[in-house]
Order: structure tokens, then sequence, then C-alpha cells
């Protein structure tokens, strides 16, 4: 399996978590730095970046397996509802590859489970349970594109 | 309890659960006695494989998972910043709202 190199725990994002929680506690005097971070950090914008090809590439390997074809039609599926999801801007576009990758996530679990015969309690539990983790996922990710747009619309950050 | 040193000799039991209860079987030290515990130890090493194949066939799977895990926590910190950022925020994971101004008096 080809490995793609794992971003390192620390950088940007964990600047960024930090203020995020600060400033939900009531802190406003993070928000002028948060805004910086935000909007200049391009290192930021290309880490979370690489996550999402990383995480897409890993569960189209895991749905499609050696398969070629099926490769390609997941990978095309995934161009098209990408498309059909119009991201606008750096933000929403990396919520939009989210939302991708979880529509891969759920479909593979909701396959593998539907799939499965004859499995012991303990093994079905734990598919059921995936399945419904990776539903909910999707869910979530959806809600949150629609927040997003809905609240920021045009001023998200491009 | 498998191989005993008893009497400067060793002897092969084995303990077998029947009807809730611990049993213990006398193997002797004989070549019965030896085919029993090569069948225990054989025994371990095939579940012990079985269970290296299942964590090997889901490796990939979990891997996928917390790739997606950390896509899914990294863009909702993005998501919340952005709100915060604008000037929204939400109390006790409710709706996003936007933060009142404070009006200074005039006047």
């Amino acid at each position: 399996m080809r490995s793609t190199p794992q971003p390192a725990d620390s950088g940007p994002e964990d600047d960024l978590r930090l203020l995020v929680e600060k400033a939900e506690k009531g802190d406003v005097s993070v928000l002028p730095e948060l805004r910086r971070l935000f909007d200049y950090n391009d290192e930021l914008w290309r880490r979370v970046g690489d996550m999402a090809r990383h995480a897409e590439e890993a569960l189209v390997g895991l749905a499609a397996g050696d398969n070629l074809v099926l490769r390609e039609g997941i990978t095309r599926r995934l161009a098209e509802l990408k498309a059909e999801l119009a991201p606008a801007g750096a933000l929403e576009r990396l919520l939009v590859e989210r939302v991708a990758a979880c529509w891969v996530a759920a479909n593979h679990a909701d396959t593998v489970f539907g799939q499965s015969r004859n499995l012991q309690p303990p093994r079905e539990d734990q598919l059921q349970r995936r399945m419904d983790v990776a539903n909910r996922r999707f869910l979530e990710s959806m809600k949150l594109l629609a927040t997003v747009r809905r609240l920021l619309g045009g001023n998200a950050p491009a | 309890m498998a191989w005993q040193n008893r009497d400067g000799g060793s002897y092969y039991y084995r303990s077998v659960r029947l009807n809730g209860r611990v049993r213990c079987w006398y193997f002797g030290r004989g070549p019965a006695a030896e085919v029993a515990a090569v069948e225990v130890v054989l025994f371990q090493l095939e579940r012990l494989v079985a269970r290296e194949r299942r964590r090997a066939a889901l490796a990939p799977q979990q891997a996928a998972d917390a790739a997606l895990d950390r896509l899914c926590e990294m863009t909702s910190v993005l998501a919340r910043a952005a709100l915060l950022a604008a000037g929204y925020h939400r109390h006790d994971r409710g709706a996003w709202r936007r933060r009142r101004e404070k009006h200074t008096p005039t006047g």
C-alpha cells in the first residue's frame, strides 16, 4: 500500500486549535490573532489540504482494493460530487473535501455491513457501529458545510 | 497445568473445563504426553496466526478511519475559527449566533 507522509503533530493547526478554544470560552482578545493566523497562514491551509488528500486516498484504496475499475468509478463519482457542491473559497473547498471523504466512508461501511453474512455478534456489532458512525459523520459534514454557507456566504475565507 | 515436575520426572497434565468445572487430565510422560503437549502448542499458534490475520486485515480500515477523523477534526476547527472571526459565537454547542455589539451610551 502506498503510504502518504503524515503531517507532524505540532504546527499551525495546534495554534489555531488553541485560539479557537480560547475564543469559544469568550476570550475576544484572541480574535485578531485568530484572524491573522486564519487569513495569512498558507502552511495551515496546505497541511489541512494534505490531510484531505491522504484521507481520500486511504478511503478510496479501502473501498476499491485492487479493483482498478472500481477505483476509477469512485474517483470519478467523487469529482462529480465535489463539482455539484461547488465550493467557493478555501474553507468551503476543504469542507467539500470532507463531505466527499465521509461519503466514501459511509458507502463503504454500508456495503461491508450489507455484504456480511453469518457474522458472530461481536463482529456484527462492530460493523453496525462503524456504519452508524460513518453515516453520522457524513451528516455532520453536510450540516457544517450548510452552516458555513448560510452564515458566511461570500465572506468565507477564499 | 502443562508439564509438572514430580519425583524427579516430568509429567504432562491438561486442564479442561467440562460442564462448568475444571478437570485435570493426566497424560503421563510417554509419547502420548509429548503429542498432547504439541497439540496444545499448535492450537495456540493457529489462534495467534488467525488473530494476526484479522488484525492485518483491519489495519487499512483503521488507518483510513484515523485519517478521516483527523480531517473532520481539523476542518471543524477551521470552520469554527472562521465563524468566530466573523463575529459569531455559540453557547454550549448550540446554534451559531452573531455576537452582540457592545454599544457605548451616546449623548
